[in-house]
């Protein structure tokens, strides 16, 4: 493995301290890189201005580095042009822009979208709102038992001609699957209808290109991908963004206003009211490039390494049920599991008292809890600074809690 | 003394009235935002006293151990003083220390206790965040 993890660690503050718990929950939000700091503090000391404001220099550079920032995730997600990068709070915010300035002024009462089960309550509730408000609906697609998407129940929903947007995780934030985005976002394409992919829990762990996926709408969060929180990014073809109305009004979004109506600026202007996050944005380009410096060949080996262990470990533990893909090379990121006789919130108590961070819960997605038949499950997930001792170290702290509530 | 004391570990091996209670008057269920865990409650009220309770849900040691004993302490009580069982009440219940990551688990069988009695006359329920404060005071 070419990927060297003392190395890695090392980059990390927080795992300088004398005494840091093993973070299994990077899924959550990961912890930062020096190089990410750094780039936030020197700007926010030396460099601080307002963006796309003043006419004196410092003002200026604070502009470039903002746009910049831009383009480093126009690279990052291999995007065509700079304007179909719109900077969001998170991948959240992006997610709702969807359905609050595209849906809103589209879709109609009759007219469909369709989720997969595995959804994130980010990519579900802004259309069960657009449900509520206008009557459109829903059609959620299924999965099999491996957590694999039911492409038939895709094609069979696409076929009555009311799917309108499919949106779809790239890669689920509960069983660590990846949905083959790119096939289905050509079969929806074929369907005439667009596709939204939530890549949340896909930027940090595999390379992306929205050029190959040819999807519509990509959305992310800054601080997965070990970069800062308050700041996301939503990802739109051109001719989409020219054609959505404004998401939030204010400043900045507009081309003129006057006392009886506005003209709002271009894309992505158009969708950024107010001062954006700018220490933010320098962060997250400090981030993105600290990523690709590092090379996706070296983190996928390691990150699938990690998983094989976290696979083995779980696996010898009587009475623990790994659920969605039976092997490892099925999941990336993350897996989840329930202990027969022990809650979620138990267990990660008592890890949480040994010194393990693991999530306990429905993690936002609780359509697919309910399809697993399961009010709520473990995760643990994995980032570039684990190693293989921590994960196998979680096996006996699972038995040393399971001894306390069944003492 | 940890959370996971052995009189909550006890009543959550044993959990107490968990079962359906006949001639109930009313049912309420609340759940836990945090986990999605649920516990539906039910009482029987007669002359402003709590005749009988009874509990089912699934969830944690913590709030599954609450019920249990929550339910033990008002069978038999009027109305009246168990309308003023407060976080505080709960909290010297539980006999615990309380972090806040598990104030929701540890609230939870009062929050649904006290929605079941506002709900029997007709009242408003109460939210988290009003059951919480209450607590800060
Ligand atoms: C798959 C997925 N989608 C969306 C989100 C929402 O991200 P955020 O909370 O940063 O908006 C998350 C993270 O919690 C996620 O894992």
């Amino acid at each position: 493995m070419a990927l060297d993890s003392a190395v890695i660690r090392r980059q990390f503050p927080f795992l300088q301290e004398r005494k840091h718990p093993v973070y299994l929950d990077s899924a959550a939000s990961a912890q930062k890189p020096d190089c990410v700091l750094q780039a936030m503090d020197t700007f926010t000391r030396t460099r601080y201005a307002n963006v796309h404001r003043g006419l004196y220099a410092l003002s200026e550079q604070a502009t470039d580095l903002f746009e910049q920032s831009r383009n480093t995730v126009r690279t990052f997600l291999r995007a065509r042009h700079a304007d179909e990068i719109v900077f969001t709070k998170s991948t959240t915010e992006a997610l709702n822009l969807i359905a609050r300035s595209w849906g809103h002024a589209t879709l109609r009462k009759g007219d469909a979208v369709a989720l997969t089960i595995l959804e994130h309550h980010s990519a579900i509730v802004p259309w069960l709102q657009l449900k509520e408000e206008k009557g459109i609906e829903i059609v959620w697609i299924g999965i099999d038992d491996q957590g694999n998407v039911q492409r038939e129940e895709l094609t069979r929903a696409l076929g009555k001609g009311n799917v309108r947007l499919v949106s779809v995780t790239g890669l689920s934030n509960v069983l660590g699957v990846r949905p083959p985005v790119g096939e289905i976002a050509a079969e929806a394409r074929r369907a005439g209808a667009l596709v939204a992919v939530d890549a949340a829990q896909w930027i940090g762990h595999h390379p992306i290109s929205v050029r190959e996926l040819d999807c519509d709408f990509l959305a992310f969060s800054g601080h997965k991908p070990y970069g800062p929180t308050g700041i996301g990014a939503l990802y739109a073809k051109r001719e989409l963004l020219r054609s959505m109305p404004p998401f939030l009004g204010g400043g900045m979004m507009i081309r003129e206003v006057h006392r009886n109506g506005f003209t709002p600026a271009d894309a992505p202007q158009k969708f950024e009211a107010g001062t954006p996050p700018v220490t933010e944005a320098v962060g997250l380009k400090a981030a993105l490039e600290w990523l690709e410096a590092i090379g996706w060949n070296d983190i996928e080996s390691h990150e699938a390494h990690l998983m094989r262990v976290a696979f083995d470990t779980l696996r010898t533990i009587p009475g623990l049920r790994i659920l969605g893909p039976k092997t490892p090379d099925g999941a990336s990121g993350c897996v989840s599991f329930v202990v027969e006789g022990t809650h979620p919130h138990d267990l990660t108590d008592l890890l949480g008292q040994q010194g393990f961070c693991l999530r306990a819960g429905h993690h936002c997605a609780q359509p697919l809890h309910e399809r697993l038949g399961i009010p709520a499950s473990v995760r643990l997930s994995v980032a570039l600074y684990n190693t293989e001792e921590e994960i196998r170290a979680l096996g006996p702290a699972i038995a040393r809690a399971r001894s306390v509530l069944s003492k | 003394m940890d959370l996971y004391a052995e009189h909550i570990l006890e009543h959550h091996r044993h959990p107490r009235h968990k079962s359906p209670i006949a001639n109930r008057t009313i049912e309420h269920a609340e759940n836990n935002p945090a986990c999605g865990d649920t516990l539906a409650l039910e009482l029987k009220i007669k002359k402003g006293k709590i005749e009988a309770a009874g509990w089912n849900g699934s969830g944690c040691a913590l709030s599954q151990a609450g019920i249990s004993m929550l339910l033990e302490k008002i069978t038999g009580m009027s109305v009246s003083d168990v309308e003023k069982f407060s976080p505080k009440d709960m909290r010297s219940l539980l006999g615990v220390p309380l972090t806040t990551r598990r104030l929701q688990c540890a609230f939870l069988p009062l929050l649904a206790l006290h929605n079941a009695l506002r709900k029997s006359k007709g009242g408003q329920t109460e939210t988290w965040p009003e059951l919480l404060d209450q607590d800060q005071e």
